[in-house]
């Protein structure tokens, strides 16, 4: 069998190795890709007061499930531009996850605490936000998703428990609408009074604050809505009741009546709820002073503080538990019926001074002026009423004298287009608070959750790392299999095709190469020798037979060592003392000389053998033998006898 | 030819990697090394090697062209955030920052504009370009937190964008951030832009009111901008923000009370029939509004009355109040809210019938009035005096601010674009580099030839 040659199995299998390790590297990182994932990491605090507690700044519980909300995550697709056909919102929303991080101390206290009995709850305040996408996605993206989504984040959860409370502006198309124009300007005032309101809590939460957007702060803003509500909508009152603008006078009326209507329904609502109130409040009382327990002393004060407790609402809210004793209840249901009763007497009389200036205006501002004084007796807690309903008179007839005027008359077309001038202000600086709301709610998520740190991504593989292992595992997997095929090449040849005698291929070698050839025409250079050992059986008489077999393992030992190495050989131990050799030799001359040599070899490899026997050698191209059939019957014929000794030994 | 040079270094090392493999399998196939040796020494000799030589002149040659070309395609940026907020993860104005506005349309769409780039779109841009920070630290452990403020921005050309410079793009679009990112975040002088048209048609204490919230809006506006670096002066004028807040607020306590003085004392108004009528009717209403807050203060006084006496149960208890000294505080019931809300309304009553005393006041004055309607030479004479001075505060306000905005812009962030010169000196070392690798594996894949040939010489014999 040919001996172990691992470069030779290489060499010999090379291509298979390069497709091999090709293939499988190009499948593995296929593979591998598919299996890929992304995931972009950061981490968050929540900083409010109340974080500790789990509570957002509004007193709601802090709920970090918002952060992956399909809201939430909707709006991130948007700004990012991803189509609802390639990217699922539900799976990206599932790919988002939010992990707390507990502090090792807080676990040592839970420990500790616990081993006690008792219940510990660790509230984290810190958490890590992760988005994982999945080889369709990137690193790039699963980052720029995160950083998206906290923006996102940060603005609703501002939105939603921090800047709750939205200021919206609910006169966008009053003047398109059939209102009255008192009645416009009634809803433009009270709304303006909101906004102030609102404005000015926002400027005392945030008095640093200022929109770098719009360059406003809320002060500003404040200041603007105020001018307008102290100049604007005082002149157009002057102006619609001054000259009794309306409409349409009758419907104007008697909407105003049955306001009054309904205001004195409510009055005497009110006033029945007090009197139930005080009936309550009176049997109460009693009650506490029959059961002694008015007279309190010091054994009836407990000896603790007992701590907030929070207690969920019907909303899923929770709110501080409400201590407060049904004796102050009671008092406080009182005081609160008694403001209805008054301010329905009250508005009551608005209403009747409305009605006074559209009709006639001396009979409105008496009316208004004797029945707010009316109430000011008939209800003793009403202070000031008498006062209030002599300055009502007042101003009644202010409202008469200035419907009198003829001076200057204003017209609806006026009164319209003041209303347009002022309703188109407000909506631009509407238009500036909601840009400047944006940015404050951008501002206080990030002031009440801070970053610890930024997104950062890493991949399930390194796909670079994992791509050189498998390419050098494939090219080793290659090599070794080349190895395995060869060394197994060589066993089936040893086995099936070599002559294990002799070490050249067998007989059906032989006649399977005849066979291939047969329908080939030779190359020029293509020779055959045959070599045939006329005396084995004297050879075998004389020696025995392993020294007739040793003669013939010399015989190929020797054919191989001289034609192993030519290009194209082939020999052949063809049984009974026969050799052929075919090898590519450029001239007949050549051969002759390779025959002549090989003879001397025999001749001083087997110098103590007697051996005889039949050489001859011939070149296809000089003997036009272009057949192997051919080629093999001109080596036989021209075969000479050959001896391995020059004269026979005495024995 | 677009994929040729994207592809470039991997064929180079493609074409490195058979040959030597080639001339690897047939060296490493001989046994002896002396024989290895001996083939080396006579490799010298081979004929073939002066075409050899040709071969990696013009191997040499590719690379000069081909590796200038590759690195075209690519280019790489570097943004470091050098404001204090960067490092919270905060931009200028407190909101959380965002790498992805480096690539943001708006910001694209700048770079196109200004570099007038033709045949790519913000999508286009897009896909070649893409930012990422230099370092980035880990959620697993505090250790590893870390809030990233340089950014590195890399382009990798693709067919769409193969006409253009690597560099020259990165820089319009690293430019067009930082415009943006300098417009987006520093001050607004919108506030400090006056316009007065408006008043030209109200009346004089309407004027005044106006005057004076323009005032307070310049004030507050540099009252605040000192709160973030009182020390700033301006270079020419030598105002703070602190110097011209208070100039502000003077004009608002002095020069329009003087103005609204005038008024008042004078009975100046353009109309006054109307102005006064406008303060009656406010009065009316103002009257509904004191009645409803005295009827709500005096329940709530009533509500105390009524309280039972043996229903109202304290306990003293001994605490430290804001200066932390001792404080005898007490427990809360029902009559301290009543008290409060009863307070409350109180003043509100009050704030109310103040304001109603003012505009009585200001009816009485006009009332009683000597001048004429319409326009008072005088009170324009103020009024436009005011104006002027809040033009130049607002102007010296707008200029402080701009000083400061450009100190600070400056200090927003640096920019490096990689340049090929600066590479100049790499890529001359990748040419002779890839040269070099490429001469070694063919001498070798030649030796590995010529002394499998002259091995089968040998064999044949002479």
């Amino acid at each position: 069998m040919r001996k172990f040659e691992l470069l030779r199995y290489l060499k010999r299998w090379m291509p298979m190795i390069v497709l091999f390790f090709v293939i499988m590297t190009a499948g593995a990182f296929r593979a591998l890709e598919k299996r890929q994932s992304y995931v972009a990491s950061s981490v968050i605090k929540y900083s409010n007061e109340g974080a500790a507690d789990g509570l957002a700044p509004d007193g709601e519980r802090i709920d970090v499930s918002e952060i992956y909300s399909s809201a939430n995550m909707a709006r991130v697709m948007e700004n990012l531009g991803l189509s609802y056909d390639r990217n699922s919102l539900d799976v990206l929303c599932s790919g988002i996850t939010v992990t707390p991080i507990i502090e090792q101390q807080d676990e040592n206290i839970r420990d500790a605490v616990n081993k006690e009995g008792e219940e510990y709850t660790i509230q984290p305040t810190a958490y890590i936000v992760s988005c994982t996408l999945d080889s369709s996605g990137s690193a790039a993206l699963a980052r720029n998703i995160l950083n998206e989504l906290l923006d996102v984040y940060f603005s609703d959860y501002s939105n939603k428990h921090i800047n709750v409370g939205q200021i919206d502006n609910r006169m966008k198309e009053l003047a398109d609408t059939d209102y009255d124009f008192l009645e416009m300007v009634e809803m433009v005032e009270a709304q303006l009074a909101d906004t102030v309101d609102s404005l000015h809590t926002r400027y005392m939460r945030a008095q640093d604050f200022r929109s770098v957007n719009t360059g406003y702060s809320f002060a500003d803003l404040r200041d603007q809505f105020s001018l307008l509500r102290e100049v604007d909508v005082p002149q157009l009152y002057a102006l619609i009741l001054g000259n009794q603008i309306t409409k349409d006078r009758k419907v104007l009326i008697n909407k105003y009546q049955n306001r009054i209507a309904n205001y004195e329904l409510s009055s005497a609502k009110a006033q029945e709820n007090i009197q139930d109130i005080l009936e309550v409040i009176n049997s109460y009382v009693d009650k506490m002073r029959e059961s002694g327990n008015t007279d309190l002393d010091s054994e009836y004060i407990l000896g603790d503080v007992y701590e907030d407790e929070r207690v969920a609402d019907d909303g899923g809210n929770y709110r501080p538990t409400n201590r407060t004793v049904q004796y102050d209840t009671l008092l406080r249901s009182w005081v609160s019926s008694h403001n209805d009763w008054d301010y329905a007497e009250i508005d009551a009389a608005y209403c009747r001074y409305i009605i006074s200036v559209y009709s006639d205006g001396d009979t409105g501002a008496e009316t208004a002026g004797q029945e707010v004084s009316g109430s000011g007796e008939a209800g003793a807690e009403a202070s000031g009423a008498e006062t209030a309903g002599a300055e009502a008179s007042g101003s009644g007839e202010a409202a008469a004298e200035a419907a009198g005027s003829g001076e200057d008359r204003v017209t609806a077309e006026d009164i319209q287009s003041r209303i347009s001038h002022m309703l188109a202000r407000m909506n631009e600086l509407y238009e500036i608070v909601n840009e400047t709301n944006v940015e404050y709610n951008e501002y206080l998520g990030a002031a009440n959750i801070r970053i610890l740190s930024s997104a950062a991504v890493s991949s399930a593989f390194n796909m670079k790392l994992y791509q050189a292992v498998i390419a050098v595992f494939f090219l080793v997997i290659g090599c070794c299999g080349a190895i395995v095929l060869g060394r197994t090449g060589d066993i089936l040849e040893y086995l099936f095709l070599k002559d294990s005698m002799t070490g050249c291929m067998n007989r059906v070698s032989c006649d399977n190469y005849i066979q291939r050839n047969e329908q080939r025409l030779l190359s020029v250079n293509m020779c055959c020798m045959s070599l045939q050992i006329t005396n084995q059986r004297e050879l075998n008489q004389i020696y025995g037979r392993k020294g007739a077999d040793d003669v013939l393992k010399e015989f190929g030992r020797v054919l191989q060592e001289v034609f192993g190495s030519r290009k194209n050989s082939f020999i052949a131990y063809n049984g009974s003392g026969q050799f052929m050799v075919f090898f590519e030799k450029a001239s007949q001359e050549n051969v002759m000389q390779e025959a002549g040599r090989l003879s001397i070899i025999l001749m001083q490899s087997l110098d103590d053998y007697s051996v005889s026997y039949q050489m001859g050698a011939v070149n296809a191209g000089e003997e036009a033998l272009f057949w192997i059939r051919g080629l093999i019957s001109g080596a036989v014929k021209s075969g000479k006898p050959y001896s391995t000794r020059k004269a026979p030994r005495i024995q | 030819m677009f994929y040729l040079i994207k592809y470039y270094k991997h064929l180079m090392v493609l074409a490195c990697f058979f040959p030597v493999l080639y001339g690897g399998m047939h060296i490493l196939g001989k046994r002896s090394w002396s024989s290895i040796k001996a083939w080396a020494a006579g490799y010298h000799l081979f004929k073939e090697k002066r075409l050899l030589s040709l071969v990696i002149l013009l191997v040499f040659l590719l690379n000069c062209f081909m590796v200038p070309l590759y690195e075209g395609r690519n280019a790489s940026a570097e943004i470091s955030l050098n404001y204090a907020k960067a490092s919270q993860g905060l931009n200028p104005n407190g909101t959380r920052y965002n790498q992805m506005d480096i690539l943001g349309g708006e910001v694209l769409e700048r770079a196109i504009k200004k570099g007038a780039l033709t045949g790519v779109g913000v999508n286009d841009l897009k896909e070649v370009l893409s930012v990422g920070p230099l370092v980035q630290g880990a959620s697993h452990s505090e250790d590893a937190y870390f809030i990233s403020t340089q950014f590195g921005i890399y382009y990798n050309a693709s067919p769409n964008t193969a006409h253009l410079k690597g560099e020259t793009l990165l820089t319009l679009v690293t430019e067009a951030y930082k415009e943006w990112f300098i417009r987006e975040y520093s001050e607004n002088i919108r506030v400090l832009k006056l316009d007065f048209t408006e008043t030209e048609k109200e009346d004089y204490l309407d004027i005044c009111e106006f005057l004076r919230k323009q005032a307070e809006a310049i004030g507050r506006y540099m009252l605040t901008l000192s709160g973030e670096e009182a020390a700033f002066q301006s270079q020419s004028s030598g105002e703070t923000f602190q110097s011209i807040s208070s100039q502000a607020y003077t004009v608002a306590d002095v020069m329009v009370e003087r103005l609204e003085a005038y008024v008042l004392e004078d009975s100046i108004s353009k109309e006054t029939s109307r102005y006064v009528e406008r303060l009656k009717i406010q009065n009316v209403f103002k009257d509904f509004d004191a009645r409803k807050a005295a009827a709500a203060s005096e329940n709530n006084l009533t509500a105390i009355s009524m309280y039972e006496n043996d229903m109202a149960r304290i306990v003293l208890v001994p605490t430290y109040d804001t200066n932390y000294q001792f404080y005898m505080s007490q427990t809360r019931i029902g009559i301290d809210d009543f008290a409060a809300d009863a307070d409350s309304f109180a003043n509100s009553k009050t704030a109310i019938h103040s304001e109603m005393a003012r505009n009585e006041h200001v009816v009485q004055m006009l009332s009683g009035r000597y001048e004429p309607d319409g326009i008072n030479e005088k009170a324009e004479l103020l009024i436009s005096q005011i104006e002027a001075e809040l033009n130049r505060l607002a102007r010296a306000a707008q200029n402080l601010v701009k000083e400061f905005s450009n100190r600070q812009a400056n200090e927003y962030m640096t920019i490096t674009v990689f340049t090929r010169e600066q590479q100049a000196a790499s890529i001359i070392m990748e040419i002779f580099a890839y040269t070099l690798l490429f001469a070694v594996c063919i001498h070798i894949c030649m030796l590995g030839i010529h002394i499998n040939k002259n091995s089968r010489k040998r064999a044949g014999g002479t």
